[in-house]
């Protein structure tokens, strides 16, 4: 009795142990396949902000960059108009334009950054799924699961394959002038004259760039002769050699103030020094060069579209 | 005198690292070696020593440093250090007594707050300090200015064209304190605290000219008028001149200012014009020639056969020319060849002074500011 009674005990509490083995299997996976979908929404959440994110920089920047190209035509037009005002608003605008420019393209290019990271990581979460179904899908025993994972999965390789899709659109650049775009109801003719046009205005950065260097020569050289005067007035003023001026005595001339100037809109910064506007001038060259350079390859492409559609 | 040149450098390398080039506009370390000759056999109210001598000579070595830091640089506003600082070592012969070594340390920093007034200007105001310090001051006719220290304060308004004319107000407070020895005490009579408004309207662009008038009032607390109801030195001086200035295809300052100084003391009350011009224009081989010219020309209203003034410290009768030739000789560095001429009258009428000098120095500026 006792004997049997022992016996009895130890199968009760082996399917005691048993049970709460399989229940915490049981939770264990529903737990595993609920954290994989909260894991895939949570990432699919995280990359569509990203995506919002990155295309309102890029939405700045294209509101911006309409904006600098007018400058920069406006510049043109009035220094063939011999117009030395315009010409130098126009320019002093296009400057402004061209340090904003380049900070929204530096955001695009960190959204980029977040969007791409964002992507990678939802990828791998729609892997990890994909991986978890297919072996769901594998012990599935009704018809009924089986139709149902299998159009979960092809859902998910949907969104897998999208996603690798934008990635690729993604990679493009910010596109200088982009109102000039491939469309499908062009003829080999407007191809041509879309071609032409790009190569216009290829030209016209040409004369920017030209009119920028000599602005920069011209720049430079008024700094060396600033830069030898004033060296020479605060060197000579440092020790007193020069206070023989009528006036309060030793009264000296304050180092310059630092005048305002209104930017492009119409905010007033500190006047810039002649080094940092030099600076500015490199940056919009470099502008209009890789302006200058995607209008000569989108030309190409349409070109040779034109050719294959002729 | 060199705790605050420390704290300039400090505040310099505390500003440049953080953010580099947007936050220092300027920069220009400079260091440099001349001979001058110094001739004239004057006396010097304020010299604690006197020579014999007629004909003295040194030489000189000197560094120094100046900038413009951008504390902050936002819209609307914005915050700037300005400093200024050097030490200029002589080894100074040809008197008779002894042979001199005096050693300079000049410094001034000055920090300019800016801000947008709506569309009526821009309004800055700035608190500065200058000061120097001479030690082993020679007699004359080797003339160094004296040690001091002046603060400053001033509010600047700077208003909006008004059919193409830019109108700007000025109003200053100033402390001067002069470092007074032992053996020359007389400095302290130069102490003084003043307040000047200036006014000034200019236009043109490329060529600018600027007119301007001021007014200021000073008070001398350790000069007596030996007037028991008015026993203090209170000056007013009223000056006005015209400046014009242009920078391209040459840059071109000239000036000339006239002053007239009234007081409660008969000694120190003058009329005086001054004209300045400061031209610097390209020569061949990427040398560039500026010159500097500032003539001085001053009548006393009352001739007195008393006079404890310091030379060049209330302007007398003075011309001075310098001629710099400039070259870059490496990136961000330049070199220079300086000439400079000064012919002062002393505190004793019609006994002039003069300096010839010329110097070689070195200009860098780091980081291409």
């Amino acid at each position: 009795m006792n004997a049997e009674g022992t016996s009895r005990r130890a199968w009760g509490q082996r399917l005691r142990i048993g049970a709460l083995v399989l229940l915490a299997v049981l939770i264990s996976v529903v737990s595993g396949s609920a954290q994989q979908t909260d894991l895939v929404q949570e990432r699919a959440l995280a990359y569509r902000a990203a995506r919002s994110q990155h295309q309102a920089a890029l939405d700045a920047w294209t509101v911006r960059e309409q904006q600098w190209n007018d400058a920069v035509e406006e510049h043109d037009r009035a220094r063939r108009a011999g117009d030395g005002q315009r010409t130098s608003a126009a320019l002093i605008r296009a400057l402004d334009l061209g340090r904003e420019l380049d900070l929204l393209e530096r955001r695009v290019k960190d959204q980029r950054t977040v969007l791409n990271t964002a992507r990678a990581s939802l990828l791998a979460a729609l892997d990890n799924r994909i991986v978890s179904l297919n072996a769901q899908l594998g012990g599935a025993r009704t018809a009924a699961d089986r139709a149902r994972l299998t159009a979960l999965l092809r859902d998910l390789e949907n969104q897998e394959s999208d996603l690798e899709e934008e990635g690729q659109v993604q990679l493009v650049a910010v596109t200088y002038y982009p109102s000039i775009q491939f469309d499908m109801r062009d003829t080999p003719q407007t191809l041509g004259y879309k071609a032409q046009l790009l190569r216009s205005k290829a030209e016209q950065q040409d004369s920017v760039m030209k009119h920028i260097d000599r602005e920069i020569e011209r720049i430079d050289r008024d700094l060396r002769r600033n830069r030898n005067a004033q060296s020479l007035v605060t060197g000579v003023e440092r020790y007193g050699d020069i206070q023989v001026l009528v006036g309060a005595p030793n009264r000296r001339t304050s180092p310059g103030d630092v005048r305002a100037r209104p930017d492009s809109a119409g905010v007033a910064r500190p006047e810039m020094t002649p080094q940092q506007k030099i600076g500015y001038l490199r940056l919009l060259r470099g502008q209009v060069e890789a302006a200058k350079r995607q209008f000569l390859q989108r030309a190409a492409d349409f070109e040779n579209q034109a050719r294959r559609i002729g | 005198m060199r705790t605050a040149l420390g704290l300039l450098l400090g505040a310099l390398l505390v500003a440049m690292p953080a953010s580099g080039q947007n936050r220092v506009r300027e920069l220009e370390l400079n260091g440099g070696l001349s001979v001058e000759a110094y001739r004239g056999n004057l006396a010097a109210a304020t010299a604690s020593v006197v020579d014999s001598t007629d004909r003295a000579y040194a030489a000189i070595g000197e560094v120094g440093a100046r900038g413009t830091v951008a504390l902050l640089e936002a819209e609307r506003r914005w915050l700037f250090l300005n400093f200024d600082a050097g030490l200029r070592q002589f080894a100074a012969g040809g008197f008779a007594v002894r042979d001199y070594a005096p050693r300079e340390w000049v410094g001034q920093g000055a920090l300019s707050y800016s801000e947008l007034l709506g569309g009526w200007g821009v309004a800055t105001a700035r608190a500065g300090w200058r000061g120097r310090s001479v030690k082993d001051r020679p007699p004359m006719p080797l003339f160094l200015q004296p040690g001091f220290g002046i603060s400053t304060a001033s509010l600047k308004l700077d208003l909006s064209e008004i059919d193409r004319v830019r109108f700007d107000v000025l109003a200053d407070l100033e402390w001067a304190d002069y470092s007074a020895t032992r053996l020359a005490h007389q400095l302290d009579l130069l102490d003084r605290r003043s307040q000047g408004v200036e006014v000034g309207a200019s236009w043109g662009d490329r060529a600018s000219v600027r007119v301007f008038g001021s007014v200021r009032n000073s008070r001398y607390a350790n000069q007596m008028t030996f007037d028991p109801t008015d026993p203090f030195r209170r000056d007013r001086t009223v000056a006005a001149g015209l400046s014009w200035s242009i920078d391209s295809p040459v840059t071109a300052d000239l000036g000339v200012e006239g002053t007239v100084n009234r007081s409660n003391s008969r000694r120190p009350e003058y009329d005086a014009l001054s004209a300045r011009s400061l031209v610097s224009v390209p020569l061949p081989f990427d040398v560039g020639a500026t010159l500097l010219a500032v003539v001085t020309g001053k009548s006393y209203v009352n001739q007195s056969d008393f006079k404890v003034l310091v030379p060049g410290e209330e302007a007398d009768n003075a011309s001075v020319l310098y001629l710099d030739l400039a070259r870059p000789i490496a990136l961000g560095l330049d070199a220079s060849l300086r000439l400079g001429w000064t012919r002062a009258e002393a505190d004793v009428g019609n006994a002039y002074f003069q300096r010839f000098g010329a110097s070689v120095l070195l200009r860098y500026r780091p980081g291409g500011f």
